[in-house]
């Protein structure tokens, strides 16, 4: 049988078990500490704040007062039916826009004759200020979920486009040499070689349009809208609600957190092939 | 087959490299003369090394002959065909391994019979198996390229262009990062597969030691602009050992090609 070469002895017998995985727990408490140390202490200023009266809690509200505005909207259906519209119109047009940025990204990254063509169109519609289009949209769609879907789309695309085209675009020529030396054609280099570099470029263009979605479809139910988180806050903030004003906001941060800590998940396990940095 | 001879009755079987001239644009405008009217020829089964000083164009005149950059003049033929791209005959051990970060050692080495479609799944799996041993990364099939030091990873470049199992290896310095020790072992065996196979190689080195104990000829590049300086038959009995390398008919062909090399440096200072 094969002769087995090339062993330094402690290589080919004992497989390494990486004891790397550990580093977790002290940063993770060091920073759970500090960081969270960080918010109690802003907290508790606020509350103090607005206890001995430096600060009118009318107008900036307190922690408590928030917290127990927020119990009570969670038990309150119209507050679940106002979540709801939100989701939803976040959920199509975040949808829509990471679907069509990945297709139209790849073929950009790829096909330089399309990005020739359509570069110019998208770095116009990229200069514009989304929110300009906004009477536009309302003109044509009204009040409801295509505006609002659209709102988001239009945020949410051009980080994931962008970001796509650019990590089509950073494939490794030593990668596509090699590829092409098996007789690689063209459709086997796109998918053996270039998309799966694009794969964290792609991850970071997925946080940045969730995260511009998000103050697309607020901005969009702020500015018109019946239904909605953003339509909560607005109504709330013009009959002086300021405590319910917070409660949505704070909604708003968690499910913010969330989303971008699950797309952080995802990317740590999409990219395990990378050094951990 | 041998109707397709276009080189009259200088056709054989096998590799040949006929007056290869390759010229680089810059992108200052100006051009690089890499390769200036180069004549190799490697007959089926033959171990060809070439050596040369660094940018004299051992890496694109491989380059030339997978069919991966085309070249301004001469002709490479292969079984008297002309070349026009790579092909399955031809496998390259590239100088930097080209190894996707994103597959593991045994993904890597899967690669080419992938691109290939061949031979079926379990044929392929069973080869990329024998191939890990064979290079010694038993117990590493499941690490990804960033966990590997460099000599382990240019054996996974070696193992992934034996696994599609081409007539000619195309190696560009393939055991220039590893150990002498590690460097020694897998020359050996890199000469038993040659051994049993008898594949047809054109081995790229910088070490004139390496290139003597594995070929039957080495071609001697001078600087820039590549030609063939020189053209050595290694005439050593067959099958070779590391031993061989003490010898004194061993020495002295190792210090002719040395001097051919230096009296080149020597031109390059003046
Ligand atoms: N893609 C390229 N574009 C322009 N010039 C190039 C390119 N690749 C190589 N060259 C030039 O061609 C010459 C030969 O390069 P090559 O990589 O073939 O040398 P080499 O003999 O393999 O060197 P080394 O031993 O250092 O690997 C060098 O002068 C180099 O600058
Ligand atoms: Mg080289």
């Amino acid at each position: 049988m094969a002769l087995v070469i090339g062993t330094a002895p402690q290589e080919g017998l004992v497989p390494a078990r990486p004891r790397a995985p550990k580093r977790g727990e002290g940063a993770r408490w060091h920073r759970l500490m500090l960081g969270g140390g960080f918010i109690v202490l802003f907290l508790l200023a606020w509350e103090l704040s607005s206890r001995v009266g430096w600060i009118d809690p009318r107008f900036s509200s307190s922690p408590t007062r928030v917290v127990s505005m927020l119990l009570r909207m969670l038990v309150d259906p119209v507050f679940w039916m106002h979540v709801q519209a939100t989701a939803t119109g976040f959920a199509v047009g975040w949808g829509i826009s990471v679907v069509s940025a990945l297709l139209l990204g790849v073929s950009m990254g790829w096909y330089r004759l399309l990005r020739d063509a359509l570069e110019p169109f998208f770095s116009a519609l990229y200069a514009i200020p989304r929110s300009a289009l906004m009477p536009l949209l309302l003109l044509w769609f009204g009040f409801g979920l295509t505006y609002k879907a659209i709102l988001v789309g239009l945020l949410a695309f051009f980080p994931l486009l962008l970001n796509t085209i650019s990590g089509i675009r950073s494939a490794d020529a030593t990668l596509i040499r090699m590829a092409r030396s098996f007789g690689a054609d063209d459709r086997q280099l796109l998918w053996t070689v270039a998309i799966p570099g694009a794969v964290p470029f792609i991850l970071t263009g997925l946080r940045q349009s969730a995260a511009l979605g998000l103050v697309g479809v607020i901005v969009g139910e702020l500015f018109s809208s019946s239904s909605g988180l953003g339509y909560l806050i607005s109504n709330a903030a013009q009959t002086f609600q300021t405590d319910r004003v917070f409660a949505v906001i704070m909604v708003l941060a968690v499910v913010g957190l969330m989303l971008n800590e699950s797309l952080l998940r995802l990317e740590a396990r999409l990219v395990l092939w990378q050094p951990r940095r | 087959m041998p109707e397709a001879a276009t080189a009259g009755s200088t056709f054989r079987q096998g590799l040949a490299v006929r007056g290869l001239t390759k010229i680089y644009d810059s992108h200052r405008g100006g051009e690089t003369v890499a390769l200036d009217r180069i004549t190799v020829d490697a007959g089926d089964g033959e171990f060809i090394a070439i050596v040369g000083p660094s940018g004299c164009g051992k890496s694109t005149l491989l380059h030339c002959v997978a069919g991966l950059i085309p070249h301004e003049g001469g002709s490479l033929l292969l079984d008297g065909a002309a070349v026009s791209g790579p092909g399955r005959e031809r496998a390259v051990v590239f100088q930097d391994p080209s190894l996707l970060p994103w597959r593991t050692v045994h993904g890597n080495i899967l690669y080419g019979m992938d691109i290939q479609r061949r031979p079926a799944p379990d044929v392929a799996h069973a080869r990329v198996e024998s191939l890990i041993d064979l290079v010694g990364l038993r117990g590493f099939e499941a690490h990804y390229p960033f966990e590997l030091s460099g000599g382990m990873r240019q054996r996974v470049n070696l193992a992934r262009a034996l696994a599609t199992q081409p007539r000619i290896l195309l190696m560009d310095e393939p055991f220039g990062a590893l150990d002498a020790q590690t460097r020694e072992l897998m020359q050996t065996e890199l000469l038993a597969i040659w051994e049993r196979d008898r594949k047809t190689v054109i081995f790229v080195t910088h070490d004139i030691e390496e290139a003597v104990y594995l070929a039957d000829r080495v071609y001697v590049l001078s600087a820039r602009p590549g030609r063939v300086q020189d053209v050595v038959q290694i005439d050593l009995p067959r099958p070779r050992t590391p031993e061989i390398k003490r010898e004194a008919a061993f020495t002295a062909i190792e210090l002719g090609i040395w001097r051919m090399l230096q009296g080149q440096q020597q031109k390059e200072v003046r």
